[in-house]
């Protein structure tokens, strides 16, 4: 581009200058004001990028979360022994339920 | 270069081109703004390495001029036949001999130019670019495109008259 200067229109050396300088963009209505949009518009959305990592950083974080819960190993047999309910439902602590207070005298 | 150099350097150059296509400073606003608003969109995505920026922002002007014009013609059909030249209204080019005689003038005679010889005279002043590139551009020959310049230029001394040049 820029190559051509009035050797091309020798015959019209006026003209051809005439075209070329001939400038519009004063008389536009909407220069200044679509450059203040734009700029607008650019700015935010510059804004909004710098927070786009946080969106795979959580899907990330969330996925960890699930993975973990998935694998946790289950118990091993000793200590699904010590939790286990005992067979009368009462443990060993000598209590047997409601019963053992009413009996107690207090009530 | 940031979008505000960019705007900067080109704005004046994108709309005279709009301009010297549509005549009218209404259509030639809305389709900066509609030109600008698609070079924001893309220029993320740009890669200087593939294409020169000149080349990649005229393409953009130029596909939404056009995009504009099809969307007039196919407008025309379903309403009164309208043709391209329906753009170049009297009002538009009156109101802007209100605002300076000499752009004026030079409007009114690009106006009575046809469509393609006023596209080649826009490309070829306003974008700057040479005969080969129009040729690329419009699909005609290379030496087709000095002809119809060449054949223009003569239109447009004739009707400006040699005492306005």
């Amino acid at each position: 581009m820029k190559e051509n200067k009035d050797g091309e229109f020798g015959e019209f050396p006026g003209l051809a200058e005439r075209l070329r300088r001939a400038d519009f963009s004063g008389e536009s209505r909407v220069k200044d004001l679509l450059k203040e949009r734009l700029l607008a518009k650019a700015e935010k959305r510059g804004r909004r990028a710098a927070y786009l990592w946080l969106v795979p950083a959580s899907a990330l974080a969330a996925a960890l979360f699930m993975m973990d819960l998935k694998h946790r190993p289950a118990p091993g047999p000793s200590q699904a022994a010590s939790y286990a309910l005992p067979s009368d439902g009462y443990a060993e602590c000598g209590r047997r339920g409601l019963a053992d207070y009413t009996e107690e005298g207090r009530f | 270069m940031s979008f505000e150099e960019l705007y900067d350097k080109y704005f004046a150059r994108i709309y005279n081109y709009l301009r010297y296509r549509l005549i009218a400073r209404d259509a030639a606003d809305d389709l900066a703004e509609a030109v600008f608003e698609k070079v924001l969109d893309k220029y993320g995505t740009f890669d200087p390495g593939r294409h020169g920026l000149e080349p990649w922002l005229f393409a953009i002007a130029r596909n939404t001029l056009n995009d504009y014009f099809r969307r007039k013609k196919v407008r025309g059909w379903l309403t009164l036949g309208g043709r391209e030249e329906s753009l170049v209204s009297p009002e538009s080019v009156e109101g802007a001999a209100q605002r300076s005689e000499e752009n004026a003038l030079l409007l009114a005679a690009l106006a009575r130019l046809p469509e393609q010889e006023r596209d080649l005279i826009a490309m070829k002043f306003t974008l700057e670019m040479n005969n080969r590139e129009i040729a690329a551009e419009t699909g005609l020959g290379e030496s087709n495109v000095g002809v119809i310049l060449f054949r223009a230029m003569k239109k447009l001394r004739e009707i400006l008259g040699p005492e306005s040049l």
